[in-house]
């Protein structure tokens, strides 16, 4: 296109250049016509003039001589004597001069001084022409520095030599000034001409240029905006030959827009997919309009393999008749792999909810099960292959038995519907939960449950899905919580009660303690004594009670942990068994303290003696007669296990067990004041205390008793 | 003429009478008794008398500069800390209380420095608070024998407590388990 | 005026029974309901044995010996504590030697009598 436009424009200036040289040509030709014309009408006019000059001299004589330095005619003397000169130029305007040899010896000419111009000299070449071979001569010359149009005559004396010569010249420019302002004038319309022709082809030219340029710019836009669009486009015509393609078209046909262009599909693709598109081609031109497919068959100039869609649309003439297609390719390949990684992503969420460790199903919109992972087939007993797919509540059936909403059900159900449903429903979000007590194929279960709808991306509900948590151990787990805690409160409670009561109780205590004594000591009636005695004792025993009831309070109330720290053994119960001496020497009882020295244990000094206070205290009371008690100790690896022997009383095998309890009392015991049945829960409080074991053991009534118990044994 | 075996008891509330029961058990040993009870200036002299009523010792109050005497009982005055100087000479101070109290046991047992000849005891009967446990200790390391009151016959368990939880106490005794012992320590005479 | 023992107690019948024993045993008994009346008692020149009760309503036995002490009425004076247990007790601190014993309720009539006696013989000697 560009090629053509510049031959355009050199035809249009070419064609000016030639109208210009013609017009000048003419024009010159015809100037130097009138300059000839002009020019042979001046010499004409100085043939005349010469005539003129020649017969003004014949007049005065007709022998031409030389007398002297003079020019003579006859007798009339030429040199000096301008009266014929003046009158050739007064009649004909011309400069007229006589020469004798070379030299101007009479003249009209003047000097620009005003001085004539006498003694000259004429041209040498003209003087070599006239006066050398004695011809006349016709042309210009120089005179005076000026040109002139001259006519020089030889003058002959008689004997016919030259001696001289006439001449008459006129000035150059006064003949040819007519001619000269012709010549200027048409020059000038000439010019003008010239230059309104080059103009406008200039301007022409300029204008289709510019035109030019528009389109190629349009033109360049364009195939700008094809290349710009991320698709391979490309156009054909009628015949489907290529007629031109974006960038991304040409790399996918890896070869360059020169080779590509004018060819069809068999050129530049491989057969199979040549194939569909010249049989798609044929279709959209058999039915114009716009076609769309999408096909494999795509095959990179890099050598993969793409999904394209391809969109055509026919495109026609200005005059109607079809002119050809343009066509889009939209690589998928992409999103195929997308969508292949998106079903890979549901497969793996599927996997995760298979083995997901709370039991989950999935419905869809029309509450058929779509998942049904293996935490709720174990949990509910059915298989997958049993229930997906269905709906019509099959899900309720392993929790309830029935067909029923459950919470996935109740979604979008208003609150009054949904507590008819469950009680203690919890909303949070769009999440429903709730819990209840269900009976399972594996017994009856406590169960928490949580729905939420589920959304796609668009955000339309296309299902929900339901999680189910087995809470039974955790709710079992709490209820035992709840019922120590209870009974911790319930024992602080009795605790705080007792700790009152026995502070109280030394109150109403101290009168009866302090006067009692003294009754006695004043009745002198032995009944009365007795019965005062009676009252001592009971009085004695009430507050014997308060003493260990408050003692076994404050032991087992004892909040924080307590302080252990090494205690030598032997020591503590020598302590104790110097206090319980009297009770031993009343009965004849011997007491054995056969702890190594040596032996010490982790243990609180306080509590550990009131322990062996205890136990020796009770073996003392049940020893046999004159009987003996012992205490030993055996330290196996860091337990020393402390054993209190007496050889008395015994119990019943089923006692062993019974005597920890409070307020407990063996039979034998049972009348006795003097005991409150609390020594020995005393005894285990502090054990357990000290994290340690304590039990009786008995061979049977009558055959003594050994109470065991555990502490912790100090590295030697 | 020094004191060849020392004792020294720290007490306080319960003192009197638990002191009372003490002495009425020791007979005249060849050691120098020092008492430190809680008391007030008001009360420190019949205390003192109280004292050599029941024991078979004379008792009075240590008198500053006054050298320690075998055979003899002497009560802390009160208003004063009491410090033992050499082991052997009374040396009253004024000052602050230590643990509340003035004379405190502490003071007083922390005057003692280790003896190369006789015995040193250390006992802490009934009271209230932690005076003399630190003391205690202290006479502990320095080569004394320690005596805390047990629980039992304590009016107050609070001090023969606190010295037992030192861990420094060779013998947790009733008085008349003490008096027993002491005989056995110092010999009987 | 002798020497007398003051029993200082809220509860009636333990200051009869105190009462009824020192009838019998011949010492003088003075009687005091509260903290303040045992401070009037003081102040009415009394001095003796005090048996002083340390739960009572009101003023308790502690701050009824501060008084005591800030008021200068302890000269001459012996203070014994009444108590239902033998544990210690951290508002008596710094009051240890203004206690010279303590009875533990419930007490016997030759327990007091025989404390009773021997302070008596302090106080007064």
């Amino acid at each position: 296109m560009r090629t053509q436009t510049t031959k355009i424009a050199n035809a249009t200036l070419s064609a000016a250049l030639v109208i210009v040289i013609c017009l000048t040509i003419a024009t010159e030709v015809v100037l130097k016509q009138i300059r000839i014309e002009e020019t042979q009408e001046a010499a004409e006019v100085q043939d005349h003039a010469l005539k003129l000059f020649w017969e003004l001299y014949l007049a005065r004589g007709t022998n031409w001589s030389v007398q002297g330095r003079d020019l003579m005619v006859g007798s009339y003397r030429v040199s000096g004597s301008q009266a014929v000169p003046d009158r050739v130029k007064a009649i004909t305007g011309s400069t007229a001069s006589v020469f004798l040899d070379g030299t101007r010896v009479a003249t009209n000419a003047f000097y620009p001084t005003g001085r004539r111009a006498q003694v000259t000299r004429m041209p040498a070449d003209i003087y070599t022409s006239v006066v050398g071979r004695g011809k006349p001569y016709r042309g210009e010359s120089l005179v005076l520095g000026e040109k002139f149009l001259c006519a020089y005559d030889p003058i002959r004396d008689r004997h016919g030599n030259v001696i001289g010569a006439l001449a008459v010249g006129a000035r150059a420019g006064d003949y040819l000034v007519p001619y000269r302002r012709t010549a200027l004038r048409i020059r000038a319309i000439n010019t003008v001409l010239t230059c309104i022709f080059i103009l406008c082809a200039f301007l022409l030219l300029t204008e289709r240029r510019r035109a030019q340029e528009r389109i190629e710019k349009q033109l360049d836009f364009l195939q700008v905006i094809i290349d710009a669009i991320p698709a391979p486009v490309f156009y054909k015509d009628a015949a489907g030959i290529y007629l031109g393609f974006n960038k991304i078209y040409e790399e996918y046909i890896g070869l360059s827009r020169e080779q590509m262009l004018g060819r069809s599909v068999f050129e530049l693709w491989a057969p199979d997919a040549a194939e569909i598109f010249h049989k798609m081609d044929q279709q959209l031109f058999a039915a114009p309009g716009v076609q769309t497919y999408e096909t494999s068959a795509v095959r990179h100039s890099d050598g993969t393999h793409h999904s394209v869609i391809m969109n055509k649309a026919t495109f026609h003439n200005p005059d109607g008749s079809l002119g050809g297609l343009v066509g889009v390719m939209l690589d998928i390949t992409e999103r195929k792999a997308a969508e292949e990684e998106t079903r890979n992503a549901y497969r793996k969420l599927a996997d995760i909810l298979e083995f997901l460790p709370d039991p989950t199903f999935v419905v869809d919109q029309e509450r058929r099960v779509i998942a049904w992972n293996l935490a709720i087939e174990e949990l509910s007993g059915v298989g997958k292959e049993q229930i997906l797919g269905n709906g019509n509540y099959a899900y309720a059936v392993p929790f309830y038995g029935v067909r029923r909403k459950m919470l996935i059900d109740l979604l979008e159900d208003p609150p009054e519907t949904q507590e008819s449903w469950y009680a203690g429903i919890t909303r949070s979000g769009e999440t429903l939960s709730a819990e209840a007590w269900l009976g399972l194929h594996n017994g009856e279960r406590y169960l928490w449950s949580a729905a939420s709808p589920l959304y796609d991306l668009q955000g339309n509900q296309v299902g929900g899905i339901q999680t189910v948590r087995d809470l039974t151990d955790v709710r079992l787990a709490e209820q035992e919580r709840h019922r120590l805690e209870m009974q911790l409160k319930h024992s602080n409670m009795i605790e705080s009660l007792l700790t009152q009561l026995s502070h109280d109780l030394r109150t109403p205590l101290t009168p009866l303690f302090a006067l009692l004594p003294m009754v006695r000591r004043h009745v002198k009636d032995p009944k009365l004594e007795r019965m005062v005695a009676l009252c001592e004792e009971s009085v004695q025993q009430i507050q014997g009670l308060t003493v260990k009831a408050l003692d076994l309070v404050r032991l087992s109330g004892a909040q924080q942990p307590v302080q252990l720290s090494p205690v030598p053994l032997a020591g503590i119960a020598r302590v104790s068994l110097h206090g319980c001496a009297a009770s031993f020497e009343q009965r004849g009882v011997t007491c054995l303290n056969e702890i190594d020295p040596q032996l010490s244990v982790f243990g609180q000094p306080e509590q550990l003696a009131l322990l062996f206070d205890n136990l020796l205290s009770n073996a003392a009371r049940y020893a046999a007669d004159c009987g003996y008690v012992r205490i030993q100790a055996n330290r196996t690896e860091e337990t020393v296990t402390v054993a209190v022997h007496d050889d008395g009383l015994g119990l019943e095998p089923g006692h062993c067990e019974l005597i920890f309890r409070e307020f407990y009392k063996v039979d034998a015991a049972r009348h006795d004041t003097k005991t409150q049945g609390l020594g020995l829960p005393i005894c285990k409080t502090i054990v357990m205390n000290h994290q340690g074991r304590i039990w009786a053991e008995s061979p049977g009534l009558s055959r003594g008793t050994t109470i065991f118990f555990t502490l912790k044994a100090v590295e030697a | 003429m020094k004191a060849k075996h020392i004792v020294v008891i720290g007490v306080s509330t319960g003192g009197p009478m638990t002191l009372k029961a003490l002495f009425n058990e020791l007979p005249p040993l060849n050691a120098a008794f020092l008492v430190v009870l809680h008391i007030t200036p008001e009360m420190d002299f019949r205390i003192a008398q109280g004292i050599a009523a029941s024991a078979s010792m004379p008792a009075e109050l240590a008198q500053d500069g006054a050298f320690m005497k075998s055979g003899h009982i002497y009560l802390a005055p009160g208003g004063y800390h009491l410090k033992v100087e050499g082991n052997h000479r009374f040396a009253l101070y004024t000052g602050p209380r230590v643990n509340y109290v003035q004379p405190s046991v502490d003071v007083t047992m922390f005057s003692f420095t280790r003896q190369s000849a006789g015995q040193l005891i250390g006992v802490i009967l009934t009271g209230m608070g932690r005076d003399g446990a630190l003391g205690l200790k202290h006479m502990k390391e320095i080569g004394a024998t320690t005596i805390a009151q047990d629980q039992k016959s304590s009016v107050i368990y609070g001090m023969p407590k606190a010295a037992l939880e030192t861990g420094a106490v060779d013998y947790v005794l009733p008085p008349l388990g003490i008096a027993t012992k002491l005989v056995e320590l110092l010999g009987g005479g | 005026m002798n020497n007398g023992v003051m029993i200082v107690d809220d509860n009636e019948h333990i200051r009869q029974s105190v009462q009824m024993i020192c009838e019998f045993e011949d010492l003088d008994l003075v009687c005091a309901a509260s903290g303040q009346e045992c401070l009037q008692q003081l102040q009415s020149g009394f001095r003796g044995v005090i048996l002083m009760d340390i739960m009572m309503p009101e003023m308790d036995g502690w701050q009824t010996i501060r008084e005591i002490v800030e008021q200068g009425l302890y000269r001459g004076n012996l203070i014994l504590m009444l108590t239902g247990m033998g544990q210690p007790d951290s508002r008596m601190d710094g009051l240890q030697e203004y206690v010279t014993d303590y009875l533990t309720k419930p007490f016997g009539p030759d327990q007091l009598v025989d404390a009773l006696r021997y302070y008596l013989n302090l106080v007064e000697s």
